[in-house]
């Protein structure tokens, strides 16, 4: 499980788009985060809200302000993210 | 042309996203003291010579609309225009249903279309399954007594199973005042005409009435549990009435029950609240009514303050965005960024309170976080923890939407916004909407499109230089380095049959472009090689193909565009190895981002590249493109400089901008025949691209060899 200190910074997708995980994610040190399509106006359900890190899973509020868990881990220079549906995308930090 | 408008997601041409919102239009360039906006008036004797000359505005507010197509008496069809005044020019949209229809028994049974809505009866509210076109007006005309106003449109088609948009083209009205028919509150505000196409014919007959001051129509129902309070306003003379003349609709507000019954405790489930929201609204024929829910309690499980639960697993009855809920006992927590809101209950905190629910709703509107201010759709969590010390929170709360949600609250399409109608998660267009009430030219500033060959076979890239050129003779601020990713360029391309595709920055920069000062006559330059966009392949089919590229920036939370366009053939398959090549290298999704980042992981990138480049007639587009990914390669192999300089030759296809990267590439710590080779490809190019002198040295630079 990352640390929240680990998860600090922007990250860019690589692997294939799955579900509606956005293209882009950064985290700031003061609890939010931002996500984002590559194309402008094109939805994501992680586009801008609150994440905290506990046991296991990383809770981060969502478009329509549910908060949902989502298993974060860092391999490297890489995040893994998976949302409950199973969708897994990998990140690399840019 | 160059302009500034908000920074604004948007846009939409064909497939699943929406129509571009309008823009603004412009009337003709006429004092406004020479018009009389809406009803008319006689001038006093001796000012105009003729009382018909006087000119007309459109008045502002929401019109019923009755559209017949020419050759049908039972398609038919009816809706509103939504027409605001924004500032010295208009914007309009609209909403076309189709009638419906009913068959009349007999020798022979005919069909016949049922009455359509009554004028008296204000802005109408029609079947959602009814529903057809978005009208996106384009411009309208002032008029006079014997002038016609001038409504130019497009007409997007609503295809419900698969929630796309076709846009059926441009159409034009000429309309004319006429005496409206019985039932209309304004009787002098109607106005009448033929509607044409592209091409000049006839294609149908509008009429339009006007029938209401605000632009749309709804109903909100309240019901709360009795520990909860009502989220009347925010305790400073804002409340939901503010809310309606914000958004420009009329909206009825209902406090029904106010003392729901818990099912299982304090705190509620998304699937509770839906539950509750199904029964205790008191209506529920949302063909007949837009009628939202707002459900308040104690505690929910899912979040803290409030969410919009009725999209996804939740919407059980397939029904979305018919509500929301909002909590009034979670705890403030007492860190600073919380501000005067520390420790207390959420209920009592009415401003954060109120704004909560204006939010939840504006998702149910099928609005979705925005934080290019502290309006109603950001969230509290951000406009809490950026509030200044000087302006804690709530103090920094904006009373109001952002000017881009106000504008999509009164001019999205009314399948988008009603509730019942596309599920929360549809996109809004991908292309920034168009400019809002003020425009602002970029004076002095030109965007030169080249296209490096005059024609492409399908499948390859389609490569242009794209120059900024400071034609002013002042100094001018803008990007500092251009590109896409650079996040900078963007633009679109339309096909031979007018469809749109769009392309913009793969990577996004979410901080703010760096800006330079241009000096008068300076030119920035940046090569694109397009080939895939939102929308998939950008290049398609063979044929001729309009490419404009815009270059884009932000000053102070206002974004400024200037824009050129070239055209380019695109020609047909040669054989069936081109053809094969091409398929691929089209419908693979991955070929782009191979292209942008490189890299050994997206196999069928890589894979559909190494087609092309077998392909005789695709090899020289994508010889460059395969040369840089191996250049890039995680796990470097011998003789990689060997790899990557035997890929480029005479025939292959470059940019200036790859010319110089090329030389980058091919590095060699030794003088080879395949060196020396390399090194006169490229200084070839630079001769036959009248590089400039720099380049050239740079190049020559770059590919000495230390001889053996």
């Amino acid at each position: 499980m990352p640390k929240k200190l680990e998860l600090f910074g922007r990250w860019l997708r690589i692997s294939a788009r799955k579900g509606t995980l956005p293209d882009q994610l950064i985290f700031e040190d003061n609890g939010l985060y931002r996500g984002k399509m590559d194309e402008p106006g094109t939805y994501t359900d992680l586009d801008v809200g609150t994440f905290q890190v506990g046991s296991g899973v990383v809770r981060m509020s969502t478009a329509n302000d549910a908060v949902k868990p989502f298993r974060i881990r860092i391999e490297g220079s890489e995040l893994i993210l998976k949302d409950e549906a199973g969708n897994t995308i990998r990140y690399k930090r840019n | 042309m160059s302009t500034i408008s908000k920074t604004t997601p948007g846009t939409g041409s064909e497939g699943m996203n929406m129509p571009d919102l309008p823009n603004l239009s412009f009337t003709t360039a006429i004092p406004t003291s020479a018009m009389v906006q809406g009803s008319h008036e006689l001038p006093a004797p001796g000012t105009v010579s003729n009382a018909m000359d006087i000119l007309r505005t459109v008045k502002v507010g929401c019109y019923l609309v009755h559209y017949v197509p020419s050759g049908s008496s039972t398609v038919q069809y009816d809706g509103t225009l939504r027409v605001e005044d924004g500032n010295q020019a208009i914007l309009a949209s609209g909403d076309l249903y189709q009638r419906l229809t009913r068959v009349i028994n007999g020798t022979p049974p005919r069909v016949v279309a049922l009455p359509g809505p009554e004028p008296g009866q204000g802005i109408p509210v029609l079947p959602r399954k009814q529903y057809r076109y978005y009208l996106r007006v384009t411009r309208m005309t002032v008029g006079t007594g014997l002038a016609p106003v001038l409504l130019e449109f497009e007409m997007h088609r609503f295809t419900a199973a698969s929630a796309s948009w076709t846009n059926e083209g441009p159409y034009m009205a000429k309309l004319q005042w006429l005496p409206a028919p019985p039932g209309y509150p304004e009787p002098q505000e109607y106005l009448c005409g033929d509607v044409t196409n592209a091409a000049g014919a006839t294609v149908g007959r509008l009429e339009l009435g006007w029938i209401s001051v605000r632009l749309r129509r709804a109903s909100i129902q309240i019901d709360r549990v009795s520990a909860s309070e009502l989220p009347s306003d925010n305790g400073h003379g804002y409340g939901w009435p503010e809310v309606a003349k914000e958004m420009g609709w009329e909206l009825n507000l209902m406090i029904a029950t106010q003392n729901v019954v818990e099912p299982s405790g304090h705190s509620w489930s998304d699937a509770e609240c839906h539950a509750a929201m199904l029964a205790l609204r008191t209506a529920a024929d949302l063909d007949k009514e837009w009628r939202y829910h707002i459900l308040c309690v104690q505690r929910l499980d899912s979040t803290e303050r409030g969410l919009m639960y009725d999209s996804g697993a939740t919407d059980s009855n397939n029904v979305p965005r018919e509500g929301c809920a909002i909590s009034t006992h979670w705890v403030v927590p007492k860190t600073p960024n919380w501000g005067l809101m520390q420790g207390k209950r959420f209920g009592t905190v009415t401003e954060a309170y109120f704004r909560t629910a204006v939010h939840e709703t504006g998702h149910a509107f099928g609005l979705y976080h925005n934080t290019v201010d502290n309006g109603f759709m950001n969230t509290t969590d951000y406009i809490a923890t950026t509030a200044p010390p000087s302006n804690p929170f709530p103090g920094n709360i904006k009373w109001g939407f952002a000017s881009d949600d106000r504008k999509r609250v009164r001019h999205m399409p009314d399948i988008y916004i009603r509730p019942g109608g596309t599920p929360f998660s549809t996109s809004y267009a991908t292309t920034p909407i168009s400019p809002n009430d003020r425009m602002m030219d970029a004076q002095g500033l030109t965007v030169i499109v080249e296209r490096v060959l005059d024609d492409f076979p399908i499948g390859a890239p389609v490569r242009v230089n794209v120059k900024l050129v400071n034609s002013s003779a002042e100094p001018i601020l803008a990007p500092a380095e251009l590109g896409l990713g650079e996040g900078t360029v963007r633009g679109r391309v339309v096909d031979p049959s007018g469809g749109v595709r769009t392309f913009s920055p793969l990577i996004l920069c979410l901080d703010e472009e760096p800006l330079s000062l241009m000096a008068p006559g300076e030119e920035r330059t940046t090569s694109l090689t397009l080939l895939r966009g939102g929308q998939g392949a950008l290049f398609p089919t063979s044929g001729a193909y309009q490419i404009e590229v815009e270059v884009f920036w932000t000053i102070d939370g206002h974004e400024i565009s200037c824009s050129g366009t070239n055209s380019v053939l695109v020609t047909g398959a040669r054989d069936i190895s081109h053809a094969q090549a091409a398929l691929r290298v089209l419908s693979e999704p991955d070929t782009l981002p191979v292209m942008v980042i490189g890299g050994d992981h997206l196999s069928e990138g890589v894979d559909a590249i190494r087609m092309a480049v077998n392909d005789a007639t695709l090899r020289p587009h994508y010889a460059y493109i395969e040369a840089r990914r191996v250049s890039r390669a995680k796990a470097p192999k011998r003789n990689q400089s060997k790899e990557v300089t035997s890929l480029i030759a005479q025939d292959t296809v470059m940019s200036p901008a790859e010319v110089l990267k090329a030389a980058e590439m091919g590095k060699a710590n030794t003088e080879t025949k395949g060196s020396r080779e390399f090194a006169a490809v490229l200084m070839q190019k630079t001769a036959d691209m009248h590089m400039s002198a720099a380049d050239v040295t740079f190049i020559r630079r770059r590919t000495s060899y230390k001889k053996k």
